[in-house]
């Protein structure tokens, strides 16, 4: 039983992979999520206005995503779209669309519940004032909804960061990818995937702080004492 | 009570599975059944056929080393990467899937003789003009993580080549056959049997870097099970298994294998 | 129950199909067993968390962020491939997602519980202990049976979390439908591509965690949930 850490710090090259490797992980993870976010108030605002069949769509499809895992939507991703209707993509390319799509469906379905929480009465009202209804949801709806759900959809975002480890898995140079590259080289798996693990509780630690400064300045209306 | 019934429920379950892997020639006789790793996706080493049955040249060995250790064999189809951990973790006594020797991997492992010829290549579309591995530069090649063809390719590609490392030998033919990459690097045996199953792929050898072999791997310090298998090699040479072996799934007689 | 399926579906088909609903059940017994695991576990360290003793709360909650903020995978990876190299045991991979998938479910059931003891009304505790019920009792007869109320919808969706918890073990040698699943996509068998395996994958994933799914929603409507845990473990 020896710890050998050194092997994997002491190389140059292999803390620039994991660097690299940190940095993709967290740069997909963002671009994920903001797509994702985007697109998961498209679905939000679908599924609460009753839009007609659109919004039975939206809310299968995110009972869907919500139901099955991410390593099969991304392997159909990766795999079978690109097959079936022939396109051709890089590789993060397709990662970054099956995080978008998987976050889209769990950041909706907590837009969603934001939106319902929202008083009714201020629905009434903004329509009293003969607004209309998109900018009743812009300007009136979402950003109370969003206020109530920041925090849950930081949480979200962090928990989906700390899944987004399966893209090494087609060949994305994420950090994931990095720890296996050097473990088949060092053959020193615990200290390998405990420096990972340390890595990844790091930056997820970064986005909780970034996030809560995210909604310190952008809801400053929140914070009014 | 609802707790003691759930932990019950539990143990039940996991009594199937009960019992670890053993890697000792003894222990493998006892338990009547040897663990051996075989290629899960590389046609024609290893892979699924339409019956849902695992088949290929290392099956096959593997099959045949279980018969005459007269024990059953569970035939446990890994990808690259999860050879040498598997091995080292127990999880496997025996592995038989194209593996490579080399200085690195034979500090964690012990290795047989060789068993089958393993030559690696580059291979790509037609166009593409590339005489050896300096040719490589600006192009995106493709192969897979944890063999000894992504470390010697890693060592020796030249500046500006990109090294495209996918988690099984599937997706880095997927990737070619999809055009993801313009070449990849795999065996000579393997990529025949890619042309055949996609007709009309662009795919000609453009060079042939390393003249190798297959190798079983055995656990560090497994002395007893290490001279059966490789007695059993030897035998299986003399007698023309091995080599009706390479004709049925190589088709080419078995070549002058390196030795110790 | 194979020839049933080859007859209907023609050759490489129905047996994929068998093959896929036989490793299911690998899924099944995993997912079950580290559900209970995970919520004895839980139970325990919430447990500690509201005893009146610094050190165990301290414990149980730094226990409790750390498998939070841990990956799934990362904990597949030690327990599969970094301790069994580290300490030189023999750990087989139904083993290692076992002990991977309780710790994690744990770590959130653990959550689920705390904000369900919360949702019981604090005037609950107070009125147990004026009729001269110890702090044993009082938890026992009275807090608990509401708190177990307030908690069974998110446990029960919790059980998805872990259904698709169970997707991430084939990476260490684990043979569930996952494993088995991407073993035919691989495979060059006509009939067995990517574009037909994984949907069909994703639709017995989605029969395993739909129901359960549907009956959170349901117990949510009926027993009310705790507000605390609307975040991840909703599904």
């Amino acid at each position: 039983m020896d710890l050998r850490f050194f092997e994997i710090y002491r190389s140059s090259e292999y803390l620039g992979l994991l660097g690299q490797g940190v940095a993709t992980s967290a740069g997909l993870t963002i671009a994920g999520g903001v797509i994702g976010f985007t697109l998961g108030i498209l679905l939000a605002v679908t599924r609460f206005e009753r839009i007609k069949v659109l919004g039975l769509v939206a809310a299968g499809y995110v009972d869907f995503i919500r139901n099955t895992p991410l390593v099969v939507q991304m392997f159909f991703v990766a795999f079978g779209l690109p097959t079936l209707l022939c396109y051709q993509w890089p590789f993060w390319a397709h990662a970054l669309l099956a995080l978008s799509l998987n976050f889209s469906a769990y950041f909706s379905e907590i837009i969603w519940a934001g939106l319902k929480s929202v008083d009714p009465n201020q629905s009434e009202a903004a329509n009293a004032l003969g607004l209309p209804r998109y900018v009743v949801l812009w300007r009136v709806l979402l950003p109370q909804a969003m206020g109530k759900m920041f925090p849950s959809l930081s949480a979200q975002f962090i928990f989906l960061f700390l899944t987004t480890g399966i893209i090494s898995e087609i060949s994305v140079k994420d950090l994931t990818y990095a720890g296996v590259f050097i473990d088949s080289r060092t053959f020193r798996s615990f200290e390998v995937f405990l420096t990972l693990t340390v890595l990844y509780i790091l930056v997820s630690l970064l986005f909780k702080t970034a996030l809560a400064k995210l909604e310190q300045v952008s809801m400053h209306w929140k914070f009014v004492r | 009570m609802k707790l003691l019934k759930s932990l019950a429920t539990a143990v039940v379950f996991a009594l199937p599975f009960a019992g670890p892997a053993a890697a000792d020639l003894s222990d493998i006789l006892e338990a009547g059944v040897v663990k051996i790793g075989v290629p899960e996706s590389f046609p024609p080493f290893g892979s699924l056929n339409e019956e849902g049955e695992h088949v290929g040249y290392d099956v096959d060995v593997a099959m045949l080393i279980a018969e005459d250790l007269g024990v059953e064999v569970e035939i446990i189809p890994i990808v690259s990467k999860q050879r040498i951990p598997f091995l080292e973790t127990d999880k496997l006594d025996l592995v038989i899937s194209t593996l490579g020797a080399n200085p690195e991997r034979a500090k964690s492992i012990w290795f047989s003789a060789a068993y089958a010829p393993f030559y690696t290549g580059a291979f790509g579309k037609d166009a593409l003009e590339v005489e050896s591995i300096d040719d490589l530069a600006g192009l995106k090649i493709g192969l897979t993580g944890g063999t000894i063809e992504d470390i010697q390719v890693t060592e020796e590609a030249p500046e500006g080549t990109e090294i495209l490392r996918f988690g099984d030998n599937a997706a880095t033919q997927a990737a070619y056959v999809a055009g993801q990459v313009d070449a990849i690097i795999t065996s000579n045996v393997v990529a025949a049997a890619l042309s055949e199953a996609n007709p009309g792929l662009d795919l000609s050898t453009k060079y042939i870097s390393k003249y190798g072999a297959s190798f079983i791997g055995v656990e560090k310090g497994e002395v007893d099970l290490l001279q059966w298998v490789n007695v059993w090699i030897m035998h299986k040479k003399l007698n023309g298994t091995l080599n009706d072996i390479s004709l049925k799934w190589l088709g080419q007689p078995l070549p002058e294998l390196p030795t110790f | 129950m194979k020839d049933i399926l080859v007859t209907l579906l023609g050759k490489p088909e129905g047996i994929i199909l068998f093959q896929l609903i036989e490793a299911s059940q690998f899924t099944i017994y995993l997912s079950l067993i580290a559900f209970t695991g995970g919520a004895i576990f839980g139970g325990i360290l919430t447990l500690l968390r509201i005893l009146p003793n610094k050190a165990s709360q301290r414990g149980a909650t730094a226990f409790v962020w750390l498998f939070q903020s841990t990956p799934l995978l990362m904990l597949l990876f030690l327990t599969g491939l970094g301790a069994p190299r580290f300490l030189g045991l023999d750990i087989r991979p139904w083993t290692a997602a076992v002990i991977s998938l309780t710790l994690h479910s744990s770590a959130f059931m653990a959550d689920v519980w705390r904000g369900a003891l919360e949702s019981v009304p604090t005037g609950q505790w107070e009125a147990a202990r004026a009729v001269g019920l110890s702090f044993f009792r009082s938890v026992q007869k009275v807090i608990m049976p509401q708190a177990l109320r307030a908690a069974l919808a998110p446990t029960v969706s919790f059980m998805v979390q872990i259904i698709k918890g169970t997707s991430l073990a084939y990476i260490i040698g684990f043979h569930d439908l996952m494993a088995i699943g991407k073993r035919w996509a691989n495979a060059t068998v006509a009939g067995s591509e990517p574009f037909i395996i994984f949907p069909i994958m994703a639709l017995i994933y989605f029969t395993l965690c739909y129901p359960l799914t549907l009956w959170s929603r349901h117990l949510e409507r009926r027993l009310g949930t705790s507000p605390k845990t609307l975040i991840v473990t909703t599904a």
